[in-house]
């Protein structure tokens, strides 16, 4: 990739007028700035939950199997509505396989949890001094807020991407820990709205001659911040974050775990009009002990997001929601000396489920240890390139880095057609691209 | 010679042939000649100022290079009477006065630590308890000023029990994944990426999967676990019968613990992988050590590879060893590097001064990689006191002006402990890892007594309410809140506990190598806005609320305070605002303006 670079629009832009750190070039060339707004195709759904199991889920102790051979190690099989058997510690999910796209054929070059993250977070493999922005941040720029007070984009769990180029403002709301909710914005007793804005005043002009002076991007980005701060203080919408409103049955159902709780907080933020949340279980890394974890983690992740697709069909949100489960990798068909699966990018699973899903289809398929892919092996760009056609972003577009460097959300992946339900919209997708 | 009289007899033009010359032919004679390295800092100014127009940098008032030197040196603002200490000291060398004062300080060590924490990936939890001893061992090798050579020397030659030598933290990071700690190597001491080749030939550079392979062999034959001792342990284990399942399970994790040991054994072998792919070695062949640049350093004993290969890496010939730390310290006190990123130098790299970095390379292998020494250097450079920018233009390549930093989260944190109480080292946040750690040792001495087993269980029942405490750190969620507010940041745990302003203002995390930023979000304001630190600690309870109390005159105590928070006196128009708001808000009117100007863009920027 760094080979590619087009010297001569790098050598233009830089003798041009400066260049502003951190900043889209499409604020200095107002015809990008046009082609960024275009958003010329039909989303086929309005919210993505993304749930990143942290650490490189196991493939064969989940999703891919390989029943009566040396390598399944300890768990047992179960009978699924898809006709595939998965492990038999996911039962609830389970049952709901046909509502549920599988993809078996995962493939990667990046075996290590830093730079599988990442890839997992932007498409990119790390750069040096680029931070590329995450999926949320694509989804945040590219798409309209639904709820202007509400940020686009919320992490929950203890996560550390970024927007990278695209600035802070489409920076994620991290929410560490989804029963503690959004910290700090109630008041103390004593004051109201009106003496806190009075107290504002004071601040913006005791700070005036400071903010005046330094128009830098990383000031004027926390003046924005303040001023968003103070909308979402003061508005009905601050709720969304308190999960201890809803009933202490419905926080049972999701297993009251911190996934579980996860799950519930992304539900009521999409019915917020939050677009894309991302939520993270961590803890998939086993190197030892591999099959005492994966059950525990099993059960928690079954749980939670098999009820999170119940209570989304519930509330009449599932139809425009799309849920993809990732991982960065998976983990080798052999059983290390310390009980545990070690790290192995070449051949892994994930799941997508939603509204423009074909429920109860299986994509790719590994050999009979679980080493290899013999069949449609895909891709993250693949992946990215069909959740950005979901959303009704153009994987195609480019976008620059400061530095004038050319990115497009698909990193030339290729969409995967049979994870959509054959619509109008879904066959128009396939046919243009 | 050249250098006896450099301001008073010599042009600028004189002085800049006499240093190209020397840096050209000899250059180890233009240190050598300095022989109190006191015009260093000049040196490096005068070859910085050569592509500018400028006889000299823009240079900044004292109330702004004292606070700037405060938070760079210190990680902190400072306090009133400090801030008196140096408006009282009127002689020339002021400014150089305060720098040694400040690097002779415990705010040092403090800095310091967050430097070596960040790259090493130090977190509190290597393996449930002990990371306290590899901390310890860090924060001493600060205090005692050992030089840098030394440290990475010892860190990748530790061996024995952690309690022992805490430096064996570093093999133990990665637990015992040698390939991990040979990435790791490369990337933070030769700032070199060559990890990228671990598992294919790297995509852009020359490097290949067999060359790392080879460099990673030097670490081939290491070993983090003491075997026999865990088979002796678990055979006293299975005797145990009266324990609970849960008591069952702490033991277990109590006998991983103790059986760690880092030692280097004959007969272990690093082999290429089973599906090793390319021509130039077999699958499962064993690797033959062998360093990707410089000269192959000669290995006489096999079982002293890493003592070989530490001592190649560390030494002075080594041609990317010294130029990263420079290069890093460089960074960490004039805010941009010479390169960057600080630890991916390629072919694509691109050098802003190569001659400073030459200059700086040689200094520092003249002291020895005395850090203080160097660091003094650079701390005095009219280069370092230069103005901040004030917007993101750069039209000039040479770069004349400082980058506007907002606070790191350590200096957010302890600048605001600074507010709260008299001394920042009043309080220390409490060490419970030190007790659990002294019962394994007494485990792993005396077996499992009485006395042992309700040490255990106390342990247990502490363990039980506290769901975070997965990996044995035993301490309940409200205690770590407490503890967390009242220690400085290099002795808060690390990770930082959820919704801790660290956490908040971009602290890393200490699992990948240097991933602090100082990017806005939205909890860090509302926890500016309204959190308990802000709303009681520094408003209602704190030691500056106490001191403005006794101040008599309005001016007086809104002067007083934006000494203390903005390290500066209030302009005209701020004293009346201020004044004004007083006269309208008798009650609560000084409270507010802290939280004003607590919450201001200047306080968190740094000048």
């Amino acid at each position: 990739m760094d080979s590619h670079i087009n010297f001569s629009r790098r050598s233009f832009l830089k003798i041009s007028l400066g260049y502003t750190l951190g900043a889209s070039l499409s604020m200095q060339f107002p015809i990008l700035k046009a082609k960024e707004n275009q958003s010329s195709k039909k989303p086929l759904i309005d919210h993505i939950i993304y749930l990143n199991m942290a650490g490189g889920m196991s493939h064969i102790d989940t999703f891919d199997p390989k029943p009566d051979t040396a390598v399944q190690g300890k768990f047992n099989t179960i009978d699924t509505a898809n006709g595939k058997k998965i492990s038999e510690h996911l039962p609830k999910l389970a049952k709901i396989m046909d509502r549920i796209a599988l993809i078996n054929s995962m493939t990667s070059r990046e075996g290590s949890h830093e730079r599988g993250q990442y890839l997992l977070h932007t498409n990119y493999p790390p750069l040096g001094t680029i931070i590329h922005p995450t999926l949320g941040s694509w989804v945040s720029k590219f798409t309209k807020p639904i709820n202007e007070i509400l940020p686009s984009f919320v992490s929950i769990g203890r996560n550390k991407f970024s927007s990278g180029y695209f600035g802070s403002n489409h920076e994620s709301l991290n929410i560490v820990k989804p029963e503690l909710g959004l910290a700090n914005v109630k008041l103390p007793k004593n004051l109201d709205q009106k003496k806190f804005e009075d107290k504002m005043s004071l601040l913006n002009e005791l700070d005036s001659d400071f903010q005046k002076k330094y128009s830098n991007l990383n000031v004027t980005a926390y003046n924005e911040f303040y001023q968003r701060a103070l909308k979402i203080m003061f508005s009905e919408d601050v709720k969304v974050f308190d999960i201890h409103q809803e009933s202490e049955e419905i926080k049972k159902n999701y297993g009251n775990t911190d996934f579980g709780n996860g799950c519930l907080l992304a539900r009521r933020l999409i019915e917020r009009g939050v677009r894309y949340v991302d939520l993270t279980l961590g803890g998939w890394d086993t190197h030892e002990n591999n099959f005492e974890r994966v059950e525990e983690l099993s059960k928690t992740l079954d749980t939670g997001l098999s009820n999170l697709i119940l209570e989304l069909e519930k509330k009449n949100l599932y139809q425009k929601t799309l849920i993809v489960l990732g991982t960065e990798f998976g983990r080798t068909p052999q059983i290390n000396g310390r009980n545990g699966r070690d790290h192995y990018p070449k051949a892994f699973s994930c799941l997508l489920a939603g509204g423009c899903i074909k429920g109860g289809t299986i994509i790719g398929k590994t050999n009979e240890t679980g080493e290899s892919i013999i069949e449609n092996p895909i891709t993250m760009a693949d992946l990215y390139t069909t959740i950005g056609v979901s959303a009704g972003l153009d994987p195609e577009k480019e976008t620059y880095s400061p530095a004038g460097r050319p990115f497009k959300l698909s990193n030339n992946g290729k969409i995967v057609p049979e994870i959509f339900k054959q619509t109008n919209n879904a066959t128009s997708y396939q046919n243009e691209n | 010679m050249i250098f006896e009289n450099p301001r008073g007899f010599m042009g600028l033009k004189f002085k800049f042939v006499i240093l190209i010359i020397s840096l050209l032919c000899a250059s180890s004679t233009l240190v050598c000649q300095d022989k109190n390295l006191n015009q260093s800092h000049q040196n490096i100014d005068q070859v910085l100022l050569k592509n500018t127009k400028s006889e000299s940098f823009i240079g900044i008032s004292d109330e702004v290079f004292l606070r700037r030197t405060y938070l760079n040196i210190g990680n902190r603002i400072p306090t009133f009477e400090e801030i008196k200490t140096f408006e009282q000291d009127n002689s020339q060398t002021k400014r150089s006065n305060l720098i040694k004062r400040l690097l002779d300080s415990e705010d040092y060590n403090e800095a310091m630590y967050h430097f070596w924490a960040d790259m090493l990936r130090l977190d509190s939890n290597i393996k449930g308890v002990y990371g306290a001893k590899y901390q310890k061992w860090v924060k001493s090798a600060i205090a005692e000023n050992k030089p840098y050579d030394k440290i990475v020397y010892e860190l990748l030659t530790a061996s024995g029990k952690i309690y022992q030598n805490g430096a064996v933290g570093y093999y133990l990071k990665d637990e015992g994944n040698i390939l991990e700690t040979a990435s790791t190597t490369s990337q933070v001491f030769l700032g070199t990426q060559i990890g990228c080749a671990q598992c294919h030939d790297h995509a852009f550079e020359d490097w290949t999967q067999k060359q790392f392979y080879e460099f990673a062999s030097y670490l081939g034959k290491v070993s983090i676990k003491d075997e026999n001792l865990r088979k002796e342990m678990r055979k006293e284990f299975k005797k145990e019968e009266d324990l609970t399942p849960q008591e069952r399970n702490l033991l277990r994790k109590v006998i991983e613990a103790t059986s760690f040991e880092v030692t280097d054994i004959g007969k272990k072998e690093l082999k290429y992988p089973s599906d090793y792919k390319y021509k130039n070695a077999k699958p499962n062949e064993i690797v033959k050590p062998h360093v990707f640049f410089g000269t192959q350093p000669l290995l006489q004993n096999d079982d002293q590879r890493r003592v070989t290969f530490a001592k190649w890496l560390t030494s002075k010939e080594n041609p990317y060893f010294t130029k990263i730390i420079a290069n890093r310290l460089w960074k960490r006190v004039m805010g941009q590097g010479i390169f960057e990123p600080l630890d991916d130098f390629n072919s694509n790299t691109h050098i802003t001064h190569p001659q400073v970095l030459e200059y700086l390379e040689i200094l520092l292998k003249d002291l020895d990689y005395d850090i203080k020494r160097f660091l003094t250097i650079l701390y005095n450079t009219q280069y370092y006191q230069r103005l901040s920018f004030s917007s993101d233009s750069m039209s000039d390549p040479t770069i004349q002006e400082r980058p506007l930093q907002r606070m790191k989260a350590e200096q957010v944190w302890n600048s605001l402990l600074t507010l709260t109480r008299k001394d920042i080292n009043e309080y220390f946040a409490v060490e419970n890892v030190g007790k659990l750690e002294e019962l394994l040792i007494s485990i792993q001495k005396n077996g499992l007594t009485e006395e042992n087993k309700n040490l255990l269980s106390l342990h247990l029942s502490n363990s039980d309410k506290e769901k975070n405490s997965k990996k044995g750190l035993v301490v309940k969620q409200k205690q770590k809140l407490n503890e967390s507010l009242s220690g400085r940041a290099s002795d808060i745990v690390s990770p930082a506990p959820d919704q801790h302003f660290l956490n908040l203002f971009g602290q890393s995390d200490r699992q990948i190598i240097e991933e602090g930023n100082q990017d806005p979000n939205l909890p860090q304001v509302f926890a500016l806005l309204n959190s308990q630190l802000t709303t009681n600690f520094i408003l209602k309870n704190s030691y500056i609320k106490r001191q403005v109390n006794m101040i008599l005159e309005r001016a007086d105590k809104i002067k007083y305070l934006y000494q203390v928070i903005l390290t500066r006196k209030p302009t005209e128009k701020e004293l009346n605002t201020s004044i004004k708001y007083l006269e309208k808000n008798s009650k609560e009117g000084i409270e507010d303006i802290i939280w004003a100007l607590v919450n201001s863009r200047e306080f968190i920027f740094i000048q």
